[in-house]
């Protein structure tokens, strides 16, 4: 009896970490917000790197963190997050050219673990170029698929 | 691992040609320096045929405006279409005064009245460029207008109100950094085209200089970039936005899109350090 009380607190104590009901366009939008800005922290920070204003040995671990953040980027655009859900700079574009988005996030993350390997050897030239490329997918992306500000 | 000459090496420039406004002594030199020139005045943004890398500069951007849809005509050097027949005196006319060698006035979608302060030498360096390309035949595109605009004599009247030609002339209160890029941001490089307000007439508000446009190009809100810590970009140092110029990354980590991420592309990522550097020391000048 008392085994079976705990198993089924245990069961409950699963069940309570799954969702409840189906998210909304405004959780979603929420989510990719915060992703988005922590890919932009990343940046921030290896920045502050590259540009020497620190001279921290992260580079290895912001570049691991980017690159594993930029993977989960295809998950985070559902159909049902664009604006007609909630406040949000993703333009329709996503949707409507969604080969053109793919093509532009694969560049992105290819970008990101070129950069990973850049860190890896730990050589400043190969490092600056490859934040350069990196940098380059951000922008081309944000240009077609982002609302301008 | 210490990054020791990281920043030195990533900011680099692409094209190593002196920045001043010497034209160089072998015409190798100048026509090097008229494409250096070519980036700094944002020529292939509007120019260039198609996105593609190598794209001829024949023309056909469509740019839209309150007046009307312009199309970039075609800047290659083949006599029929392009500008392959004019002499320098008419090249230098149409960047001073708007006005074509035909005598006709141009639209001012073409930003004659910030390239009328670029130095002849300059203007002598682009025209080399521009006449060693592969001439393009291809006819240039009629502009789609609003009647009230269609006419080409109304622009004589528009330059009379709105164009201030000549030749730029530093500022004896600003360094020679911040002339440098003074020069850079209110004549080659036409900054204020997007970045500062217009009025009904569509010329720039010069008291509003660089203090953003809620009706850019193609609709977009365009930020203001004085050296103003509410509105504008005066939390910035002289160093984020030279950076910002060279890769598009603000200071919090996120990446421009939209207009400027092409212009950095084109333009501002090809200048040398040095001519980063003095925009951005000119920009922290302006209140």
């Amino acid at each position: 009896m008392k085994h079976l009380l705990i198993l089924m607190l245990a069961f409950c104590t699963f069940s309570a970490t799954t969702l409840q009901a189906e998210p909304t366009g405004k959780d979603l939008i929420a989510y990719r917000k915060a992703v988005m800005s922590s890919i932009g922290a990343h940046a921030g920070a290896i920045a502050a790197m590259v540009r020497q204003k620190v001279d921290y040995d992260h580079m290895q671990a912001q570049a691991s963190a980017m690159a594993a953040t930029l993977s989960t980027i295809d998950d985070v655009f559902p159909a049902n997050s664009s604006s007609e859900a909630g406040e949000t700079e993703a333009l329709a574009s996503i949707w409507e050219d969604a080969d053109g988005f793919a093509k532009a996030v694969a560049d992105s993350q290819a970008a990101a673990n070129s950069f990973v390997e850049a860190a890896e050897t730990g050589d400043p030239a190969g490092i600056g170029k490859a934040f350069g490329a990196l940098a380059g997918t951000c922008k081309g992306c944000h240009d077609n698929y982002r609302q301008a500000k | 691992m210490r990054l020791a000459a990281l920043s030195a090496l990533l900011l680099a420039p692409t094209i190593s040609v002196a920045a001043g406004d010497d034209p160089g002594t072998t015409a190798a030199e100048v026509v090097a320096r008229g494409e250096y020139l070519l980036h700094a005045g944002g020529c292939i943004s509007c120019h260039q045929a198609s996105e593609g890398k190598d794209a001829p500069l024949s023309g056909g951007r469509a740019l839209d405006s309150p007046f009307g849809r312009f199309f970039a005509p075609n800047i290659t050097p083949d006599v029929e279409t392009g500008i392959g027949g004019w002499t320098e005196a008419e090249f230098i006319t149409a960047f001073r005064h708007g006005r074509s060698p035909r005598g006709d006035n141009y639209y001012p979608a073409f930003p004659y009245p910030a390239y009328t302060g670029i130095s002849n030498n300059d203007l002598i360096a682009l025209k080399a460029y521009l006449d060693s390309l592969e001439p393009v035949s291809q006819q240039n595109k009629a502009h789609e207008l609003t009647w009230y605009v269609s006419w080409r004599v109304s622009v004589g009247v528009w330059n009379a109100l709105n164009l201030e030609a000549g030749v730029f002339e530093p500022d004896p209160s600003l360094s020679e950094t911040a002339n440098r890029g003074a020069y850079l941001v209110k004549h080659l490089g036409h900054c204020g085209e997007c970045h500062t307000p217009r009025n009904a007439l569509g010329a720039s508000i010069t008291e509003a200089f660089l203090t953003g446009n809620p009706a850019g190009p193609e609709g977009d809100v365009v930020p203001n970039i004085v050296n103003d810590k509410e509105n504008g970009i005066g939390e910035w140092t002289t160093d984020d936005i030279a950076f910002f110029l060279e890769i598009g990354m603000l200071p919090d980590g996120d990446f421009t899109g939209a207009s400027m991420s092409e212009v950095i592309d084109h333009n501002t990522s090809r200048l040398t350090a040095e001519d980063r550097i003095a925009i951005a020391e000119y920009l922290k000048t302006i209140e």
